[in-house]
């Protein structure tokens, strides 16, 4: 999968509610020729992942997000500069005061691709198919937590409702995961809107070969794109291919060799030779959690702050970026990234010497090859992080061993596949840890990194981060929002609750003749805008 | 010498068929125990794992909703009997992951994963009986010491690392095929040479070594001696003779080919049963996992009760030992 | 599977026997990589673990003989301190394998009948399953250690090794001394102690150098296919795999650990071969 994490759940591999602000986002860059778009032809994209299933409202993959956001419209959109939500298929929207009731008034005119039109009564068959069990919902469902249910006022309105706030849910609303499908296609069952989703998109879904590829061809006659797309009426290209090449070098070296025309999530190392060669890269960095190490403070001896200080202070977040990165990723400021809404840097320098320092002062004492022990107990982290890793993640688990063997904590790595790791993880099985999350919203903090639900211990547990992140989850005023996250990010950083390591980025490599590429408000490439010239 | 009359001979043949087919249901059935079996001692609860993926947001009461609808809580010999009991009427569950028919899924990954073993197959037989005919064939020294060494050298590369190279050489460097997808007839050639390297060496080792055994036998002596020439001697006569655990062995190639085709699958980025089971696995998904297994053990039972069959019309001497039994 | 029936087959053509010079090659070959498994810290020219950023991905040069990876290891010390897990896990495999399946093997052709239908039932079972899938789901049941992996690898190739055991005591029991024996009443443990271990050692244990790189092979593929030890200990399937994400920038990372298991397996395959060929001259 793309971005998230690769933690207890791979899928938060995918944005959950994903989206991105603008800060981050690079200017594309200008190539010369053609600037009058072209219509037609064919896009082929070589991506990492095969989504599995293509239905954003059962599959939390990214990969099902890249396919799906162009086949679903939303009720709302997100604006990729600048993150404001804007209207789509509702064409306003009010919100009561305790953000638990959501009047939507939607637009006239927009169609499913089947032919029927998108009303008040689609709205609530989507909402209501999405919390169903049957729909095995494996994320869509969690963005509804708390769904008492949908009223249709009149044709083009609805209320959906909520038993507890929910102030995150408008912005949720925008992402392809509570996207709307066509009613009558859920009468065959989740495993068929699996296959073939239909939407109101400016695409179709013409064929999906699993773990090879997923064919997008246009659709005539849409007239509803949000209003900051580049253009209005039908997408330019005729078709989309977008092919499963799970390799990274595979991916940049078939678009080297010109057997696609883009390559999407290239490593750094490849966006540098391509960039160099030629090929334009475009660059996204990603709202949300950035990736971040953990570890489990209620476990003995990590109950101890000052250890989870040391540990946090011997990472060197810069050289590890520099090293692998070739400074393309930004070292993390903060357990959330500058580009989501409520930053706030709270990172201190790594300091290898500041760290032998708080473990001398806690008593533990290098022993036989360097590693510090105390009444017999070696001082050991146990880190189980999922395999085949991307961005090169497997290599930073082993920059991150040596940087704390420097300082005489031992670090043993067991790369394992997601499953695994997801099932130690859920039982609180688990000494040190890594995430990375897509969401534009800092409520990411509560949902993914506090939230005890399913049984399962929270990835960071403190009473006073607890009561910050609730707090902010509850009010729909600015002002008291930014205040609790900013405290909740300090108090994860001065409880070193979280070490931040990097702020995850899309690097979408293309060639001369791919235009207007760029990216959704999720940070993940669109196609809706984007034409080729030959 | 060894004739029996052909009326007799298809008689024999059919009895042999039956007894044959009759050991093959204890097999059937163990093989589907052993899919069973190994899936179900994998560690970790796939709704766990499932949920896990869905990020943390899922309650306790969904999890119980889930479990009981997989089924995942009732005793372990009543997930067996149900197993097999589905099995026999062509029914291998749902994918925890997606929800499709695992029979679906199998079905539309065995079509590409059919297409790459059967080239390479045939590629593997066409380049290693030509090996060992050449090298039989030839009177160059050096091109006969090359031929026999060649297979060995075949059979020592890891397929991982021929793939990769293959990859680098002739789809990146010099882009006469494509690296991406199984597409064409054009993307099944790097896979299928990479599977068919160390199948080659095998049946040019096999019938290389057969070969030089048959060239003292009296019966090539007797045919060198009517005044055949040599060519004719070896295509005619020896390569029939040889050509018996060539067909074993293609036989239970098979198999490897099939499920064994992973890791050029997974290079290649092409569909296939390898790279289901590897996905399953990591998943956990016990019906993906169970139906794959269950489907490829019965495929090389049945592969192999083909190959046993085909042995009684290429060497009449199978079926005159059973008479002799 | 099929790998080890083929090596196992051979002409009884002396002029075919594996030259003398091929046979010392081998043993060089193999008593190198035993020095590297024994003493690696001695061959190595570099710590393989130790990270030099300024040294990422330097191609094969003076310096670094096969070159440098994405953190600047070395990558010819990183295959020399990787020649333990890969030796011994596929020598772990091949001894667990030999065992059982010469056990195995034994008892079938010894006693016939029922027993030998009903373990041969097994064998036919376990032989249904491609031996690298095989190995996927014991890893799978059983972890990734360095240990589970030469179990699971080792397990895999039971039903191969019984068939040929098997096959050889089927050989030793129609000659006509032994069947002589039996009709004179000897009993069975005798039978075997006397007669058919004695025939049969020298082919299983020639058996067991081919099939030690079948497992060389098979382990690495698993670990290849992500499967394998931790790291920042690396077999070669590890270091091959590695090696897959920089492709395009550099070739060594995956070409050189893959032609440590390529010679390693040709060496031992040479070496069983010239061990069969002593045993068709006895």
């Amino acid at each position: 999968m793309s971005y998230g994490v690769s933690r207890p759940v791979r899928a938060l591999a995918v944005p959950a509610v994903v989206a991105l602000l603008a800060a981050g986002c690079t200017a594309e860059p200008t190539s010369s020729g053609s600037t009058t778009p072209k219509r037609g032809g064919t896009l082929t994209i070589a991506t990492d992942t095969d989504p599995g299933c293509l239905d954003p409202q059962q599959s939390p993959a990214a990969a099902a997000l890249l396919t799906g956001r162009g086949v679903v419209d939303s009720l709302v959109a997100q604006d990729p500069t600048g993150g404001a939500l804007v209207p789509w298929l509702a064409e306003s929207w009010t919100v009561d005061q305790r953000a638990t009731a959501f009047t939507f008034k939607l637009r006239t005119g927009a169609t499913f691709s089947d032919g029927s039109p998108v009303d008040a009564a689609a709205v609530k068959a989507n909402f209501d198919r999405i919390v169903d069990p049957a729909t095995k919902s494996l994320l869509a469902a969690g963005l509804l937590a708390g769904y008492t249910g949908t009223t249709v006022s009149d044709e083009r309105t609805v209320v959906v409702r909520f038993g507890q706030p929910n102030a995150g849910f408008l912005q949720a609303a925008s992402t392809a995961f509570l996207g709307l499908q066509a009613p009558a296609s859920f009468a065959a069952g989740p495993a068929s809107t699996c296959r073939a989703v239909v939407g109101s998109g400016p695409f179709t879904v013409a064929d999906y070969v699993p773990q090879q590829q997923v064919v997008l061809a246009r659709r005539a006659g849409y007239r509803w794109a949000p209003k900051f797309a580049a253009h209005q009426d039908d997408a330019y290209l005729e078709k989309v291919v977008v092919t499963i090449a799970s390799d990274n070098g595979v991916r940049s070296g078939s678009l080297r060799s010109g057997q696609v025309d883009a390559a999407g999530a290239v490593s750094p190392r490849d966006a540098a030779a391509l960039d160099q060669d030629g090929f334009p890269v475009h660059k996204r960095e990603q709202a949300g959690i950035a990736y971040s190490l953990f570890v489990n403070s209620a476990k003995e001896p990590w109950n101890d702050v000052a250890l989870r200080r040391a540990v946090s202070r011997a990472i060197d977040p810069a050289l590890i970026v520099k090293t692998l990165y070739q400074d393309r990723y930004a070292p993390a400021g903060s357990v959330l990234t500058p580009t989501t809404p409520d930053y706030v840097a709270t990172a201190q320098p790594a300091s290898a010497a500041e760290a032998a320092r708080l473990l001398d002062a806690a008593g533990w004492v290098a022993g036989p090859g360097g590693i510090r022990s105390k009444n017999g107990q070696r001082l050991s982290l146990r880190w189980s992080y999922v395999a085949p890793a991307r961005e090169q993640r497997d290599l930073l688990a082993q920059l991150v061993q040596q940087q704390l063997k420097a300082v005489g904590v031992e670090v043993v790595l067991e790369p394992a596949p997601v499953g695994d790791v997801i099932a130690k993880q859920s039982k609180g099985d688990w000494e040190m840890s890594d995430i990375s999350f897509l969401r534009a919203d800092a409520d990411v903090m509560r949902t993914v990194l506090q939230s005890s639900a399913g049984g399962r211990p929270p990835v960071v547990a403190d009473q006073a981060l607890a009561r910050d992140l609730a707090a902010g989850a509850a009010t729909t005023e600015p002002e008291a929002r930014r205040n609790s996250y900013h405290e909740a990010q300090q108090r994860i950083a001065d409880q070193a609750l979280a070490i931040p390591v990097y702020n995850p980025t899309y690097l979408l490599a293309v060639n001369k003749s791919v235009r207007g590429a760029g990216f959704d408000a999720q940070g993940l490439p669109q196609f809706y805008d984007t034409w080729v010239d030959r | 010498m060894w004739r029996t009359r052909p009326g007799d001979r298809s008689g024999i043949r059919w009895r042999m068929l039956r007894r044959r087919l009759l050991s093959a249901v204890p097999v059937l059935l163990g093989v589907v125990t052993v899919a069973f079996g190994i899936v179900h001692m994998i560690p970790g609860d796939p709704v766990q794992i499932m949920l896990g993926t869905g990020g943390a947001f899922v309650d306790p009461e969904r999890e119980a909703v889930l479990r009981h609808e997989l089924r995942l809580d009732r005793p372990l010999p009543d997930q067996y009997l149900a197993f097999l009991a589905a099995l026999l009427r062509g029914d291998l569950g749902k994918s925890l992951q997606t929800g499709e028919p695992v029979t679906a899924l199998v079905a539309e990954a065995a079509g590409p994963s059919l297409a790459l073993a059967g080239t390479a197959l045939v590629l593997g037989l066409l380049l290693g009986a030509g090996g060992a005919v050449l090298g039989e064939l030839t009177r160059s020294r050096l091109l006969r010491a090359m031929l026999s060494r060649l297979p060995v050298l075949a059979m020592a590369l890891p397929a991982y690392w021929v793939a990769t190279l293959l990859l680098q050489v002739f789809s990146f460097r010099l882009g006469l095929v494509p690296a991406l997808g199984s597409t064409g007839p054009g993307a099944t050639v790097l896979p299928a040479v990479t599977l068919a390297l160390p199948l080659a060496g095998v049946v040019a080792h096999v019938l290389g070594s057969g070969l030089r055994t048959a060239d003292r036998e009296s019966y090539v002596l007797m045919a060198r001696a009517k005044g055949a020439t040599r060519a004719r001697v070896v295509l005619r006569h020896m390569l029939r003779n040889t050509a018996v655990p060539v067909v074993t062995l293609s036989g239970t190639t098979v198999g490897s080919l099939l499920g064994g085709g992973v890791v050029a699958e997974t290079i290649f980025g092409r569909p296939g049963l390898g790279r289901l089971i590897v996905n399953a696995l990591q998943n956990h998904d016990y019906p993906v996992l169970q139906g794959v297994a269950a489907f490829l053990g019965i495929t090389m039972v049945v592969i192999s009760l083909i190959v046993d069959v085909a042995y009684t019309y290429l060497d009449p001497r199978v079926v005159s030992a059973a008479v002799w039994k | 599977m099929t790998l080890l029936t083929a090596l196992q087959r051979r002409s009884d053509d002396p002029r075919r026997r594996m030259p003398p010079a091929a046979v010392t090659m081998a043993v060089l070959v193999l008593l190198t990589m035993l020095a590297c498994v024994l003493v690696p810290g001695l061959l190595a020219p570099h710590p393989p673990d130790a990270v030099v950023p300024e040294a990422a991905l330097l191609p094969p040069g003076p310096g670094h003989l096969l070159g440098t990876d994405e953190l600047g290891r070395d990558l010819l010390s990183r295959i020399i301190h990787g020649s333990r897990l890969s030796l011994v896990v596929g020598a772990a495999a091949t001894l667990l394998a030999l065992a059982a399946g010469s056990l195995v093997g034994l008892v079938s052709g010894l006693f016939g009948g029922i027993v030998d239908a009903v373990l041969m039932r097994v064998v036919d079972i376990m032989l249904a399953f491609p031996a690298l899938l095989l190995a996927l789901g014991a890893v799978a049941v059983l972890g990734s250690s360095p240990t589970r992996l030469a179990v699971a690898v080792g397990v895999s190739n039971i039903a191969t090794f019984a068939r040929l055991v098997r096959g050889d005591v089927l050989r030793v029991r129609a000659r006509p001394y032994i069947k002589a024996a039996t009709v004179s009443g000897v009993r069975p443990a005798r039978l075997l102690l006397r007669h058919v271990l004695p025939n049969i050692g020298g082919p299983a244990l020639s058996l067991a150098v081919l099939g030690f790189g079948v497992a060389m092979l098979e382990s690495s593929s698993l670990s290849f296919l992500g499967f394998g030890p931790s790291p920042p200990a690396a077999d070669w399937g590890i270091l091959a795999a590695a090696g897959r994400a920089n492709l395009a920038e550099a070739w060594w990372l995956s070409t050189f650990p893959g032609v440590a298991v390529a010679v390693t397996v040709l060496a031992t395959t040479a070496l069983g071969r010239a061990a069969q060929d002593r045993l068709a001259v006895q």
